[in-house]
């Protein structure tokens, strides 16, 4: 029998299962609590509550569905390699994105100023130059 | 064919587990990187758009609940199959297996009845950013589940035939990859508003 066609209970490592009914169940009980908690009330500790509620099905997805309980510790290295890899990717943007809302002042040249040309920044934090502005109002 | 050719020089197991599986998981770990991207940059947008939150209550809840049990029930009909597989009970794997395949057809109806209700709202993915992330991030868990269904199917018929049953479990942990991902777009996209 080639190795292709062999029966999978010949597979190294297999384990039996865990009761994958009961599992199911929690899972639908679980997406039911998170609706109801959807539809109580929107604060912060609902919504914490609710994301809470989403890594646990995701446990028991991995964990039980996938079987990540019973495999070797090589499959946890790979996928703390893609989370860290995910990490750097994070660590790299989320300044950009959490940076202060401060409009960006853009310094425009004024000419025919004292020293032949300035650099100003419109008072209101525009981006647009302020004599630009002053003709679109003509 | 002799085994000797059937085996080869290729390797027939890779990190203490047959090299099929560790491949799936490879697949999986880069899908991370993929998903969790995407979802980063939509976490960090809406922390500093609380304003969002009004779009968010655009989405269907209920659309998304029912697409959430969907998915579940799928996992749970793929990891049966995937035990009937360990017993060589062909019959049953079929059964459960086209299951899985039929849920991901329920999936999809819904997500399009979904799509054609926010497209008829004006809701597009250039109308707002929320709603280029949420097109981006529901369309992409989309084609995986249709790339899932494919793959299902396929494994499918030559379960049938009693050939290769071990890739039950390879499609199913892709499976059960794509019905992860939707467990943590649904409180994203249709809970926290």
């Amino acid at each position: 029998m080639s190795d292709t066609e062999r029966p999978i209970k010949k597979v190294p490592n297999y384990h039996g299962h865990p009761p994958y009914f009961y599992i199911f169940v929690t899972l639908i009980g679980l997406m039911i609590a998170t609706i109801i908690l959807g539809f109580w009330e929107h604060n912060t500790y609902v919504i914490y509550a609710v994301y809470a509620i989403a890594v646990f099905k995701a446990y028991l997805v991995m964990f039980k569905f996938m079987h990540l309980s019973w495999e070797p510790k090589m499959v946890f290295i790979w996928i703390a390699g893609a989370v860290f890899s995910l990490g750097i990717f994070i660590a790299g943007t989320a300044v950009d994105f959490l940076s202060p809302r401060e409009p960006i002042k853009i310094l425009w040249m004024q000419p025919n100023t004292p020293s032949g040309s300035e650099l100003i920044s419109h008072p209101k934090g525009w981006d647009v130059p302020p004599s630009k502005e002053k003709k679109a109002d003509h | 064919m002799s085994n000797e050719h059937d085996l080869g020089p290729i390797p027939r197991e890779m990190g203490g587990m047959p090299l099929g599986r560790s491949a799936m998981w490879w697949v999986i770990a880069s899908e991370v990187v993929i998903f969790g991207g995407l979802v980063a940059c939509f976490l960090l947008y809406k922390w500093r758009h609380p304003e969002w939150s009004e779009m968010a209550a655009m989405t269907s809840s209920t659309l998304g609940a029912v697409n959430t049990t969907i998915l579940l029930t799928s996992s749970f009909f793929v990891v049966m199959a995937h035990d009937y597989a360990t017993r060589g009970d062909r019959k049953n794997v079929a059964l459960f297996m086209g299951l899985t395949i039929l849920c991901g057809f329920g999936f999809l109806t819904v997500k399009s009845i979904e799509y054609a209700t926010e497209i008829s709202h004006g809701f597009t993915m250039s109308s707002h950013l929320f709603w280029s992330f949420y097109f981006c991030l529901t369309g992409l868990h989309g084609l995986h589940v249709i790339a899932g269904m494919i793959a299902l199917a396929w494994v499918t018929f030559a379960a049938e035939r009693g050939q290769q049953m071990h890739r039950i479990e390879l499609a199913g942990l892709y499976w059960h990859f794509v019905d992860l991902v939707w467990i943590f777009l649904f409180p994203l996209l249709y809970i926290a508003k």
